[in-house]
């Protein structure tokens, strides 16, 4: 099968094009660096099936990112058939730098000249037959977002993957092709293939070509001494990099005809330009983008959508007397898109499992332990994490639209002034915000952080922006919290989560920056991208992806960790059923390790079946969603210590109709005695303790070795830390606890203060003495 | 547990299935880390990344 690699500058529309050639579904996003790996796919409108290949987005094929080694790599290793080498019509020049670099190696290229429906918008026109005149390649005109063109493209692809073709060069320096000549005699003396692209890149100095072809180094030192540019003196990669930009601004720039402004239209930005004045704004910006961030939130995770709540007093609840009974709104307000959603899974999976349980009853009797496996163990923990699937798709999908408009470019971009405060890049930024989706890409992500403490540093709190697994955490204690405690909002709990877990990253960052991983911010240098409409089609690659790995662990790890939870929860160390959850084997566990947890308001100060939450911030480590499937697990088992007479009985009811994880969440605030405090510190510790199993084997690759230890050792002191200081300042605000919270937080605050002076004072003795 | 003989049956199957669907679930686990491969929830992602980590680190040992 032949082989098509597709090759360009990032975020030229490479991956889109992949996607609608071979029909896949790999990520798409409006910002340079979505692709990190090449992606295989197949292209079977031909007349035989062609194998294509997308390559990582680059500047060159010099070695100074992982994306070009793997690209260059792959080019000039695996030897595809064709190169399609993808430009952005409205950066042609830039773009075509990097094709002055891929002619020089003996393989067919194709140029696609992309985006032709943005730079035809604009009125401007490109002829195509200059270019391929000027290049010795054919040339297409595509646009990958409208699927213009594509075939044609592949069509002629395919016909010069036909026949051979011999690398050419654009340099026409006369000293240094009379250098070049003499290397690539001599590589084609070694039988090295691509002996153009070698010789270039020697001349170069490039680092790989030195390391592998040292024998001929000497020929090029020779040269060195001799020579000397007026401009350049004896660097010939910049001399070689201008010759290049030179033959492109003199040679290209009659292929373009640029639309002839009006005399008004001469001050006039683009859209685009205009949209930055305010969204980029040295002080809106940054209002812009919390209020933004709110909004999502709101939609989302409210209940009260647009604070209406009071129009509705009176109102009678949606579906009243059904099972739907206040789907779209109850006597507290409207609900967001996202409540909806929720609802309707959660009120229909209530219902299955309702059905389940009665005709379980009805056939084995009452009591019976399948009964309670298969409701209690099984159907409640996994409905209860699928419920919170569509609330979590909401959230991506605005996420999505706001990555593929162009606008998340920006954050990292306005992020960038205040992060270079705390010493690190806006480039940080981009792998943080991708923490939001999952923590395993984020950390990959950080490869293109080239300084290595900053690397680090940004590996570590990635596990604060809280990823989609910790949502059900959020929303259930969130919710708990505001319907045991009066406390307003549910989205404005959660919303103020996510700024706590965004607090603590940068508070954190201040402190590693400053003391162990100290370093200056490396310059941020990102192209902004063209703002434009989202792509539904990437939209829904973006929501399918997510939605596939969720259901696809629910019915796996989590399914499995139910189960076993049930089971330890049900037996006794004999091997019997118990009847009281507290003489289980997890009961016996979980009042072990129970003490803990007492600095972080949910320890030994509950009742003794307080050890729920020490065991369910256990079973979190595992994976994120098992910390609420625990809660739902063991919300049922625990209505035998309810029936003690601790809870209110209304709770009870509302556990035997309703299995949503609030009901089970409330249920434990009720049964164990827990403060909100200790609510949201509990909130807290999932936020910023060890992440899942996968994000810690992604971490331990990513991190230099050696490096991985201290900073599970980071994540654990962080979390302990993080959530006491939590619990103990949140108690300040209850008369109850005020007279301890003050004196300990300032004790807390203290030993921050001093611990940071101490690490500085080491570390500059240390210096002193180097 | 297993006392009534009408539902036995029934119990037995669903503790049957439950033990292999367990052991399923571990063994591809344990199965995964023996071969080094992928676990978790973005297997894909892991692999892939670990793939282009180990290009990089051929031409850039580690320090």
């Amino acid at each position: 099968m032949k082989r098509f690699a597709l090759a360009g500058n990032p975020n030229c529309g490479k991956t889109t094009l992949f996607n609608n050639l071979t029909g896949s579904t790999a990520h798409v996003g409006n910002w340079p660096g979505v692709t990190v790996e090449k992606k295989n796919g197949v292209y079977k409108k031909l007349s035989e099936p062609i194998s294509i290949i997308d390559l990582p987005g680059i500047y060159s094929l010099s070695p100074y990112t992982s994306e070009e080694v793997v690209s260059r790599n792959y080019i000039l290793d695996e030897k595809p058939d064709c190169v399609i080498n993808i430009v952005d019509a409205t950066n042609l020049e830039r773009n075509l730098y990097l094709t002055s670099q891929l002619l020089e190696i003996d393989v067919p290229v194709v140029v696609a000249v992309n985006m032709m429906d943005v730079l035809e918008k604009a009125g401007d026109k490109l002829d195509e037959k200059i270019l391929s005149d000027r290049l010795g390649v054919p040339v297409v005109k595509i646009s990958a977002l409208e699927e213009s063109n594509l075939e044609d493209l592949m069509k002629v692809a395919f016909k010069a993957s036909q026949s051979h073709r011999d690398g050419s060069s654009i340099i026409y320096h006369k000293d240094l092709n009379h250098l070049i000549g003499d290397v690539k005699i001599a590589f084609k003396g070694k039988n090295v293939e691509n002996p153009l692209f070698h010789a270039i890149k020697l001349v170069e100095n490039d680092e790989i070509e030195t390391k592998m072809h040292e024998d001929l180094l000497p020929m090029v030192d020779d040269f060195k001494k001799t020579f000397n540019d007026e401009t350049f003196g004896d660097d010939i990669e910049a001399i070689i990099a201008d010759e290049r930009y030179q033959y492109i601004s003199k040679n290209f720039a009659k292929a373009i005809t640029r639309h002839e402004p009006k005399p008004d239209e001469n001050q006039k930005e683009n859209k685009s330009d205009r949209i930055d004045k305010v969204l980029t704004h040295k002080v809106f910006g940054l209002l812009i983008f919390a209020a933004i961030l709110f909004l999502v939130f709101h939609f989302t995770f409210s209940e009260n959508l647009f604070f209406l709540g009071g129009l509705f007093e009176d109102v009678v609840p949606s579906f009243e007397g059904t099972m739907y009974e206040g789907l779209f709104w109850t006597d507290a307000g409207i609900n967001s898109p996202g409540v909806i959603l929720f609802n309707f899974f959660d009120m229909s999976f209530s219902g299955i499992i309702e059905a389940v349980g009665g005709a379980m009853e009805s056939g084995l009797g009452e009591g019976h332990w399948l009964t309670g496996f298969l409701c209690d163990g099984v159907l409640s923990g996994l409905f209860a994490i699928l419920g919170f699937l569509p609330q979590i798709l909401v959230l991506f999908l605005f996420f999505s639209i706001m990555e593929d408009t162009g606008y998340m470019a920006r954050v990292a971009f306005i992020l960038d002034r205040i992060f270079r405060k705390f010493g690190l890049s806006g480039r940080a930024f981009i792998p943080m915000i991708m923490g939001f989706g999952c923590s395993v890409p984020a950390m990959v992500n950080t490869r293109t952080l080239a300084d290595e403490n900053e690397k680090i540093s940004t590996i570590r709190v990635i596990p604060f922006f809280s990823c989609g697994a910790k949502l059900p955490i959020l929303v259930a204690i969130a919710g708990g919290i505001a319907e045991q405690f009066g406390f307003g909002n549910v989205d404005l709990i959660t919303y103020s989560m996510y700024c706590l877990g965004i607090i603590v990253a940068i508070v954190a960052v201040l402190f590693l920056r400053h003391t162990t991983l100290k370093g200056d911010a490396a310059p941020f240098i990102m192209e902004l991208p063209q703002y434009h409409w989202p792509q539904f089609k990437s939209l829904m690659i973006h929501l399918w992806d997510k939605a596939k790995h969720f259901v696809k662990k629910a019915f796996t790890i989590i399914l499995a960790s139910q189960i076993v939870i049930w089971f330890l929860s049900s037996f006794g160390w004999n091997w019997h059923m118990v009847d009281s959850m507290q003489d289980s084997i997890l009961g016996s566990i979980g009042m072990l390790i129970q003490p803990i947890f007492t600095p972080l308001g949910f320890g030994s100060q509950l009742t003794s079946i307080g050890w729920v939450f020490a065991v369910a911030a256990i079973t979190g480590l595992i994976a994120k969603e098992d910390v609420i499937a625990t809660f739902i697990a063991l919300g049922a088992a625990a209505v035998a210590y309810i029936n003690s007479g601790n809870v209110d009985p209304a709770i009870l009811e509302a556990l035997e109709a309703d299995e949503e994880g609030v009901t089970a969440v409330v249920t434990m605030i009720q049964a164990s005695g827990i403060t909100w405090q200790g609510c949201i510190s509990f909130i807290a510790f999932n936020m910023l303790t060890i992440p899942c199993f996968a994000a810690c084997a992604t971490a331990k690759a990513e991190l230099k070795e050696g490096t991985f230890k201290w900073t599970l050792l980071f994540w654990i002191v962080t979390s302990l830390l993080g959530s006491t200081f939590v619990y103990c300042f949140l108690s300040m605000f209850s008369a109850d606890s005020l007279a301890w919270a003050i004196p300990v937080t300032l004790v807390l605050i203290g030993l921050g203060v001093g611990s940071i002076f101490l690490i500085r004072y080491l570390n500059n003795k240390k210096v002193k003495v180097a | 547990m297993f006392t009534n003989p009408d539902t036995l049956w029934i119990e037995i199957l669903v503790v049957i299935a439950t033990l292999i669907f367990l052991s399923a679930v571990i063994g591809v686990y344990i199965y995964k880390r023996v071969h080094q491969l992928p676990t978790g929830d973005c297997a894909y992602c892991h692999k892939s990344k670990k793939q282009l980590l180990k290009e990089f680190y051929k031409e850039f040992p580690k320090q």
